[in-house]
């Protein structure tokens, strides 16, 4: 049997006019398949409209206000997280396209001795400044006490510990935590 | 919107996170019962209730006050609950008792709430079977009361769209009661044949 247009009629919303609603009566008298599922439907939807709005367990709106220091962590660390996963990103697109470059530019022999060319002058570099840096130790005058030694590193070592530090903390918890 | 509800509004953009708790106290409840429709748990219903009023509190500098501030909230639970059994992919129904306390003018009568309780798990059960999206259009409509046009604004649907989910959503729920109360009447019959 054909259930339409009646189906659609059960089931829309749209208010039906007379001769709609006598057709919906008749054909509703004849075919048991649209007539139960009219009635299932009727009886549930009176059950969801009779049905509750649910409130939540009393006191949601403390529990809110005292979960915000936690729910600012949270975002913060996120929020540090995407920043870091960003600049990541943004140096290995660097380096990628640098090699893509070097790749396109020069052949694999010229690259290869181009890398070992900057380890050497690196290497050449620190030893330079490791010479210069003894040269000046030797030439200060040897009446400059331990204690001067002592009182210019630790400064300098608790300036690297502290930007070592500060540097981890951006990275673990994010900027503007208190 | 009243005139109290744009003076929170107005301190909640100044950073004034009391006056937002007061829109938390006063739209608690349809946000929660959507979460709660939604998801059918309600350890789940109030992680995700919660969370909808931060999304909402931080995303306050968007919220355009040309627009119902319920309905905003409402699609921003929406969204996340939909989500959220996206990500989840089989829904997962408790099928667990409503607090009686949660219910509005709940009898103290242990029959009265027992048809009830049973009866809130059958509706939970039977809009399981539905397709996050239909379940949420279906729920804005019976429980929230929103017309076609704002179901589909808040679910970012044409009103067609929302017309076409509500009518698949409608005749599957009712095929599957259909189907229910066929087995519970059978059920019935068994227990009541003679050979019992």
């Amino acid at each position: 049997m054909n259930h339409q247009p009646f189906e659609n009629w059960i089931f829309e919303d749209e208010t039906l006019n007379s001769d709609q609603e006598q057709s919906l009566k008749q054909h509703l008298k004849e075919c048991k398949t649209c007539e139960s599922v009219q009635k299932a439907w009727l009886s549930l939807q009176d059950k969801i409209t009779q049905a509750p709005t649910i409130a939540p367990v009393p006191g949601f709106s403390q529990r809110w206000l005292a979960s915000l220091p936690q729910r600012r962590l949270r975002e913060q660390r996120r929020q540090a997280k995407k920043f870091v996963v960003f600049l990541a990103g943004a140096a290995a697109l660097s380096f990628l396209l640098l090699i893509g470059l070097m790749i396109t530019d020069q052949s694999p022999l010229d690259w290869i001795i181009g890398g070992l060319h900057t380890i050497a002058q690196v290497a050449i570099r620190f030893k330079q400044i490791q010479l210069v840096a003894l040269s000046i130790i030797k030439s200060l005058p040897p009446f400059v006490p331990v204690i001067a030694w002592i009182s210019l590193t630790l400064p300098l070592g608790l300036l690297s510990l502290t930007w070592i530090g500060a540097l981890w903390r951006i990275s673990a918890i994010g900027v503007g935590e208190k | 919107m009243s005139n109290q509800e744009a003076e929170w509004l107005t301190d909640v953009r100044q950073g004034n996170e009391t006056a937002f708790a007061s829109l938390v106290e006063k739209y608690q409840r349809p946000v929660y019962n959507l979460c709660y429709r939604m998801l059918g748990d309600s350890m789940e219903a109030e992680d995700a209730a919660q969370e909808s009023f931060w999304k909402a509190y931080q995303a306050i500098h968007r919220y355009d006050p040309n627009r119902s501030f319920a309905t905003w909230l409402l699609s921003i639970a929406a969204h996340y609950c939909i989500d959220l059994q996206r990500k989840r992919k089989l829904p997962s129904f408790s099928m667990e008792l409503v607090p009686e306390d949660s219910i509005p003018g709940s009898a103290p009568n242990p029959e009265k709430v027992a048809a009830q309780t049973e009866q809130e798990a059958r509706i939970q059960k039977v809009l399981e079977q539905l397709k996050p999206q239909d379940r949420a259009a279906i729920i804005l409509r019976y429980w929230h009361e929103l017309s076609d046009e704002e179901i589909g604004n808040m679910l970012s649907l044409s009103v067609s769209a929302v017309k076409s989910r509500l009518f698949r959503a409608r005749k599957k729920l009712a095929e599957i009661w259909l189907e229910e109360e066929k087995s519970i009447n059978s059920e019935r019959k068994h227990h009541e044949s003679p050979a019992f």
